[in-house]
């Protein structure tokens, strides 16, 4: 009968969970399609939606701590649990750096000179966005070989980060005009940079959860 | 089944051996002893006749003993008076016996005249005996022979040795026999049960064949259960291509759809929303509720406000796909199967229609503007009339002119609505006839003479010999000549040229080329001037006389003809607009 109680607030909390990571992804697809656009409005709007996600947060962190001290659970319970509240911490960083980039547009748009976004700050923020999408699938359906995929995707981010930030530093070098408009076009990019560090992060707790240990990546 | 017939056939076996065995026994066992009494009967009797015939006792005893001999031991021989003291025995010193009178085979003997029997350890030799006495009241004397009981007793004891043999080895034959048999009988029960397992796992092909070859009680089983085996195998497969059909139709279908339950969980996604939605997630596989595929909590609220009216529910949505922000009707309508409620969603894609209205009502305010600022200028100025000016004819005048151009504007304004909705109605031309483009290129250049002349503009046609003869609608191609070609001269500096340009194209389209030698247009808006009342600078187009559907006018005559209408300009160089058409 407690197993059974038990066993349906786990499924009820992560649905929660769940629920929380379709929040964080729609913050990161506004704010991509705000940065696209260059859209004001947008932006404020994902800068909103920032409260919401860490409400949900502080739901789901009450919600787990609640059920460890009633049903005192041991073993993969314990491990389910202890990496949820990793989890969620990873997922609410996504959407304050959502939130940041959305403040980061909006900052660009109140600067007189309009710029053209490079088109590798969109392919970053998609592979960022891609990888949101996989470490959620991933945590969804539990399955491993899904989350190493979201891991290995890290090094496309890191890649395409250290050439973003060399093309800016050239563009301020050539273009004084507008060397506030790069760099915070810089600092956009250093968000989605940490997202897919996040993104990476929410994975390895998948893998956590699926293999009961942590697995060493930076080999 | 096999176990408990085999074990209650054993039990059976089992008590029948033991109790025939032990009756065996007993029967043999008696009719031993009764054969040992006889054999000492003899022997006491021979004795005694032996004593009669007045041979000493040592020699009647010795003679007898030693003819009867049992597996080599000579029986014992004991004489003994009526008084009890025993006067001789064979195997041991009779002056050191007790008196023997109330031996049990003794006294038995001395009572009944007949012989004694007795069976107990003998006090002298400390052994299992065997003991007869017979009463000879001629000798006065008991005689008494006796043989030790192990004798006896092995006697039987290798019958039961045999016995047993005999009851094991049967044993042994009738477990291995009972075996097989058993195994013969009921193998057909066995072949049904894996039968039956291997339906279980969704073997569906199986059929028994034993039970029908020995027409036993079992054959109609054989035949219910291979019938059944065929009726499920069938159901499957009918169930299955339903599925697949039902799979493949919702998968096909171009409308993103998914079906979800009262608790928002996602049942069933088909592909087109998978894809749409970009989330390739299998309901079957994992829970996950809608929120995740559709990124938008007001399809949920579709989802409770549909179950709560029990009726379909429709809100148009902006919804994020893998295109970016589209507008969609959503519709949610309730299922009900198994007992559970569930919602059917589809999404129907609106951007398109929407994007119309928003033109159309775009178009409406445009034009409810455009008509409304003449009418204000000559409302005003009649106003300004009434009010005395009528009666300075100088001031009248000049502002009858000013009404009267304001006038021709709003006639200008509403024809150029109506050609346009008119071009915009037709699909094709019905009025072409074939007439001669540079005759009609002359008559626009002498109708725009007076304008051109007075800004001290020169007109350049510049006609090719391929280009002569068209087939089109003249009026809608004197359309398109007076629109460019006044626009030309409308935004041209003073003393600036026109040049007019027609030649055939490869393609066998006719390029109408109008450059001008005007301050050009910025890249961003030659795009733009094509639509509706897009001017570049208000003030200064409706200073000019222009409607703002010059250019839209222009187009869309192009598009009627098959063809198209650009602009190629840099700011500072005039601009060229290109006309290409199919005539």
């Amino acid at each position: 009968m407690v197993r059974i109680e038990f066993e349906k607030e786990l499924s009820n909390l992560h649905q929660e969970i769940i629920r929380m990571g379709a929040h964080v992804e729609q913050s990161i697809n506004e704010a991509v399609q705000a940065l696209t656009d260059l859209d004001s409005d947008r932006a404020e709007k994902v800068i909103a939606n920032d409260d919401v996600i860490d409400e949900m947060e502080r739901q789901i962190d009450r919600s787990c701590v609640e059920i460890i001290a009633r049903q005192q659970p041991v073993a993969r319970d314990l491990r389910d649990l202890t990496s949820t509240l990793k989890l969620i911490t990873d997922l609410e960083r996504i959407a304050d750096h959502a939130s940041d980039i959305s403040e980061r547009i909006i900052a660009i748009n109140a600067l007189p000179n309009r710029i053209v976004i490079p088109h590798d700050i969109i392919t970053i923020a998609d592979v960022s966005k891609q990888m949101l999408r996989g470490a959620l699938d991933a945590y969804v359906t539990r399955n491993e070989s899904a989350a190493s995929e979201v891991i290995r995707m890290d090094d496309r981010v890191d890649e395409l980060y250290s050439k973003l930030k060399k093309y800016l530093i050239h563009l301020m070098s050539v273009d004084s005009e507008n060397v506030e408009q790069l760099v915070e076009l810089l600092m956009i990019c250093k968000y989605f940079e940490r997202i897919s560090d996040h993104a990476q992060n929410v994975a390895e707790w998948v893998l956590f959860f699926i293999k009961g240990r942590h697995m060493n990546y930076n080999d | 089944m096999l176990r408990r017939i085999y074990v209650l056939i054993l039990a059976v076996v089992v008590v029948a051996i033991v109790a025939s065995g032990a009756s065996a026994f007993f029967v043999i066992k008696s009719y031993h002893s009764q054969v040992s009494q006889e054999y000492l009967l003899n022997a006491a009797r021979l004795i005694e006749q032996r004593l009669l015939a007045g041979d000493p006792q040592e020699q009647a005893a010795a003679d007898i003993s030693s003819v009867f001999q049992r597996d080599g031991e000579a029986i014992r021989v004991t004489l003994i008076h009526t008084d009890g003291t025993v006067v001789y025995d064979n195997f041991s010193d009779s002056t050191q016996m007790e008196n023997h009178l109330y031996r049990p085979e003794i006294k038995a003997a001395l009572q009944s005249q007949e012989a004694g029997f007795a069976s107990r350890t003998s006090e002298t030799l400390g052994q299992a005996m065997l003991y007869l006495a017979i009463f000879d009241p001629e000798l006065n004397l008991v005689v008494r022979t006796s043989i030790s009981y192990d004798i006896e007793r092995s006697g039987y004891l290798s019958l039961l040795t045999t016995l047993l043999i005999v009851a094991g080895l049967s044993l042994v034959a009738l477990l291995v026999i009972g075996y097989l048999a058993l195994r013969q009988i009921t193998r057909p029960l066995v072949e049904l049960k894996q039968a039956a397992n291997q339906v279980q796992q969704g073997d569906y092909q199986i059929r028994v064949g034993s039970l029908l070859d020995d027409k036993s009680e079992l054959t109609d089983l054989g035949n219910a259960f291979n019938a059944m085996a065929r009726q499920l195998s069938q159901t499957i497969q009918a169930l299955e291509e339903r599925n697949t059909r039902l799979d493949v139709i919702l998968n096909s279908l171009v409308v993103p759809l998914i079906v979800a339950a009262r608790s928002h969980d996602v049942i069933f996604v088909n592909r087109t929303a998978q894809d749409l939605f970009d989330r390739h997630l299998d309901p079957e596989q994992a829970r996950f509720p809608l929120v995740l595929v559709t990124h938008h909590a007001q399809t949920e609220v579709l989802i409770d406000q549909c179950l709560q009216n029990n009726s379909p529910v429709s809100r148009e949505l902006t919804i994020t796909t893998v295109r970016g922000p589209r507008d969609y009707q959503v519709t949610a309508s309730p299922i009900r199967y198994t007992n559970q409620d569930h919602v059917i969603l589809t999404f129907l894609d609106i951007s398109q229609s929407r994007q119309m209205q928003r033109l159309r009502s775009e178009f409406v305010a445009n034009v409810t503007h455009e008509l409304k600022t003449p009418l204000t200028s000559i409302r005003g100025f009649i106003e300004t009339l009434r009010h005395g000016a009528i009666d300075k004819p100088a001031v009248a005048r000049r502002f009858l002119d000013i009404i009267d151009i304001e006038a021709e504007r709003l006639h200008q304004l509403i024809s150029d609505i109506l050609v346009l909705s008119e071009i915009e109605e037709l699909k094709e031309d019905k009025d072409r006839q074939m007439f001669d483009l540079h005759a009609l290129i002359d008559d626009v250049v002498v109708l725009l003479d007076d304008i051109a002349s007075s800004r001290k503009i020169s007109m350049v046609p510049e006609i090719d010999e391929t280009a002569q003869m068209v087939s089109a609608s003249p009026h809608r191609i004197k359309q398109v000549l007076i629109n460019l070609i006044e626009n030309a001269i409308k935004y041209n500096r003073e003393g600036g040229r026109v040049e007019i340009h027609t030649r055939r194209l490869e393609n066998g389209k006719l390029e109408l080329r109008v450059r001008d030698t005007g301050p050009g247009i910025a890249p961003e808006n030659q795009e733009r001037i094509f639509e509706r009342f897009y001017r570049v600078d208000t003030s200064r187009s409706r200073e000019l006389g222009g409607t703002g559907l010059g250019l839209s006018i222009v187009k869309h005559i192009a598009q009627l003809y098959g063809g198209t209408a650009r602009v190629e300009s840099k700011i500072g160089q005039g601009a060229t607009f290109i006309v290409e058409l199919a005539i």
